[in-house]
């Protein structure tokens, strides 16, 4: 308590206008109770990435840089490679993305722009929904309905246009890499539909009056007004669609089928890989003991850095716009 | 299948009473029941949210078998078995997340689980107990899909698709790549009609479990007695050239139910659940068997005389207790134990009481014979429920070994059944 009291008083904090506006007597336990929490959430992120890097180090020193570089992951042998998994994480995700952003955002422009009023709260509540449902419906949908018609139509189509090239190449079999980032790319799509409509709802009307009045037509509105000023808000719809996409784990244990012994690195789309959630899913009750647990966690922390840098470099880029705009 | 199974059991029993020698003599004999007796083993009220899961093999049975107990003692003491795999059932049973931990194989029999090379080099596997609960077969299950003609679906309806043990393992290593292969048409005489083979030309598709799976060791154990080119050891690691693989066997039997040209393995009673029709296996005798639970029966039959020949049941070296490949006309060739693994030393008496009394529930039949007081009531044991859930159930030797291993669990350093208590 006596820390947060010192931190409401550190003149760092009281340095802005609006925290001045605020201290006023009556309001102080409102300012404690606000810094508690405050100091609280901060703690305990520190505590979470504490105990997990202290619980990683075992596992470290059993499986030491062949972590990042072997490709073969097998735990009954004590072989942990992870690369498989770091490469699988990165592919499913970016796969689903390239799917799912062009969509999110034709859908949200569409909703708010083109859609005649009473259509709009109609598609706007099923975007919502779908957002909402968790991600193990989208995964048992996967695996019941989409994963038998890849395998006996779309691949096996696929394949034979493209003689069995690259990237549908080898033997199809509805799990994997495309099962996958598809049903990856359902599960954000509404996360981001329904942030970017949000977003380019945003949008002041004035600009795009402005725009009108200038003779552009609808498309240069969206595409030289609506979209560039609202560029650092559809950011935030992606990186959240990204986050979801990586951490996404149990419908990835059962639609992925696991990493290839024999092309650990998925070299087609047909192949099937595992990502960093779905093995730690998938070994959780295999490994005992400090260093098969520590193996966990070092998977647990590559995790957490892939997620960190994609947050991280989202907020670089949204602060470069914002400068730019600025200016 | 209820009369020839009684015949077979009759066997079973006959084989087994040259197996009861083996059991250490002073256990068979001192465990009257009315002597075990003597310990209060009521169940106590506060007795619950005990764990137990693992092998997705034994789940049909222990699911059934849990159930009927829950219903006899009218309380729930054990949490619903969690279906998982055997490696979980191992890791959590030494970790204690499990009470009792079920997998297909020992403790250290495919990679060290405790002692030295393990997690936990303080541990070994005298701390444990390991009791026969299940026996059971793997049934090799396949799917062709939509692409078959009407004429291969009535042929494969009235002689069930066959292979060796040869070609199989061959399968599963991935050197037999189509349905269309020679060397499977060789085995299966009808569906060539007019020197055309009908098999579809259809690219296999290996499922498989992931690594940590006691089915997969139990076939691969098989696979190695008779393929020990592509399998020199049985291990339960995933095949090295599977299309895919997956957790548990329920979603196992679901892939390759959804996958043309798929070929993938799981206990006999998901088979006889989902109504499938299992491939036919040429056994070690050369003859042709469906499987059935005769053919798991007359395996262990047979597999128990050879354990006798290696020294008698232990879970220490595989050829005490592996059942496969046995050499008899009407043997089904994959076959064996699964195991419930518990601490030996409860540290908690009534948590104890309730895992003693459940896996001597489990590891018995009622009937006749006077079992063990885990119900009052019934007289439905879990071994009578092996029929209905695609198991059969064990031999009578096995279920005297099974009391004997259960009476070592001590909680406090005092027997939980103890003939002097």
């Amino acid at each position: 308590m006596t820390t947060a009291i010192d931190a409401s008083t550190n003149p760092e904090v009281n340095g802005t206008g609006r925290e001045r506006k605020l201290s006023t007597g009556s309001d102080l336990p409102y300012r404690v109770l606000l810094i508690v929490t405050a100091v609280l959430v901060g703690g305990l992120f520190l505590a979470f990435i504490g105990s997990i890097v202290q619980e990683s180090i075992p596992g470290w020193r059993t499986v030491g840089w062949t972590f990042f570089t072997g490709t073969n992951w097998n735990y009954g042998a004590h072989i942990y490679g992870a690369l498989p998994l770091i490469v699988g994480t990165v592919l499913t995700t970016g796969l689903a993305l390239l799917l799912a952003v062009p969509v999110g955002f034709g859908t949200a422009l569409a909703i708010v722009f083109l859609i005649p009023r009473r259509f709009q709260l109609i598609i706007s509540s099923i975007v919502e929904l779908l957002a909402v449902v968790p991600s193990i419906i989208y995964g048992v949908w996967g695996y019941l309905t989409i994963q038998p018609w890849l395998d006996a139509t779309v691949q096996p189509w696929l394949a034979s246009k493209t003689n069995g090239h690259f990237p549908f190449s080898g033997l199809g079999i509805g799990f994997g890499l495309m099962l996958g980032s598809l049903v990856l790319a359902v599960m954000i799509l509404p996360t981001i539909a329904a942030i970017s409509r949000d977003v380019v709802a945003a949008v002041p009307n004035e600009m795009i009056e402005g725009a009108l009045s200038l003779g552009a037509t609808k498309s240069q509105v969206l595409r030289k007004v609506v979209v560039p000023s609202s560029r650092s808000g559809l950011l935030g719809a992606v990186t959240l669609g990204t986050g979801r996409a990586l951490g996404e784990t149990i419908a990835m244990v059962v639609l992925l089928g696991g990493v290839n012994q024999t092309h650990p690195i998925p070299v087609s789309l047909f192949g099937t890989t595992g990502t960093l959630a779905s093995e730690i899913a998938n070994n959780f009750g295999n490994l005992s003991g400090a260093a098969g647990l520590g193996v966990l966690c070092c998977l647990a922390l590559v995790l957490m850095v892939i997620i960190g840098l994609v947050n991280l470099s989202a907020r670089v880029i949204v602060a470069r716009n914002l400068r730019k705009f600025q200016q | 299948m209820k009369k020839t199974l009684r015949g077979t059991v009759g066997t079973a029993v006959v084989a087994a009473g040259l197996l009861a020698a083996m059991v250490p003599a002073g256990a068979a004999s001192a465990f009257k029941i009315d002597t075990i007796m003597k310990n209060d083993l009521t169940l106590k009220a506060s007795t619950s949210g005990l764990n137990m899961g693992g092998s997705s093999f034994d789940a049909p049975l222990v699911l059934a078998a849990q159930a009927q107990w829950n219903a006899d003692n009218g309380k729930t003491a054990f949490n619903t078995y969690a279906t998982t795999k055997s490696g979980t059932g191992r890791a959590n049973a030494i970790s204690g997340a499990y009470n009792i931990g079920f997998s297909d194989f020992p403790l250290n029999i495919a990679g060290a689980d405790v002692g030295a090379g393990s997690s936990d080099a303080s541990e070994t596997t005298a701390n444990y107990v390991q009791v026969p609960v299940a026996l059971g077969g793997v049934a090799i299950i396949y799917h062709f899909g939509s692409g078959v003609s009407g004429t291969l679906a009535g042929i494969l309806k009235k002689n069930p698709l066959t292979l060796s043990g040869k070609v199989l393992g061959e399968i599963f290593a991935g050197k037999i790549t189509n349905w269309d292969d020679p060397a499977i048409a060789k085995l299966n005489p009808a569906v060539v009609v007019k020197k055309v083979d009908l098999l579809p030309n259809l690219a296999i598709a290996v499922e498989s479990r992931t690594s940590g799976s006691g089915t997969t060791f139990m076939f691969q154990d098989y696979l190695s007695r008779v393929d020990a080119t592509d399998f020199p050891t049985a291990s339960a690691n995933a095949f090295t050239k599977a299309a895919a693989t997956f957790g548990n066997s329920g979603l196992l039997d679901a892939a390759v139910h959804s996958t043309n040209g798929a070929i993938g393995y799981v206990e006999y009673g998901y088979a006889v659940a989902n109504g499938e029709t299992p491939i036919s296996l040429v056994n070690a005798s050369g003859k042709t068997v469906t499987l059935t639970e005769a053919g798991i029966v007359e395996a262990a039959t047979v597999g128990l005389t050879t354990i006798a020949k290696h020294g008698g049941f232990n879970t220490t070296s595989i050829n005490n207790f592996s059942i496969n490949n046995q050499v008899g006309a009407t043997v089904y060739p994959i076959a064996g134990f699964s195991y419930a693994i518990v601490k030996k030393n409860q540290t908690d008496a009534n948590t104890a009481i309730a895992i003693v009394k459940f896996l001597d529930f489990l590891s018995h039949q009622g009937g006749g014979t006077p079992a063990f007081p885990a119900t009052k009531s019934s007289s439905v044991f879990g071994q009578d429920l092996a029929d209905s859930q695609g198991f059969a159930p064990l031999p009578a030797s096995m279920q005297t070994i099974a009391r004997t291993l259960i009476s070592s669990v001590t909680s406090g350093g005092k027997a939980v059944l103890s003939a002097t208590n």
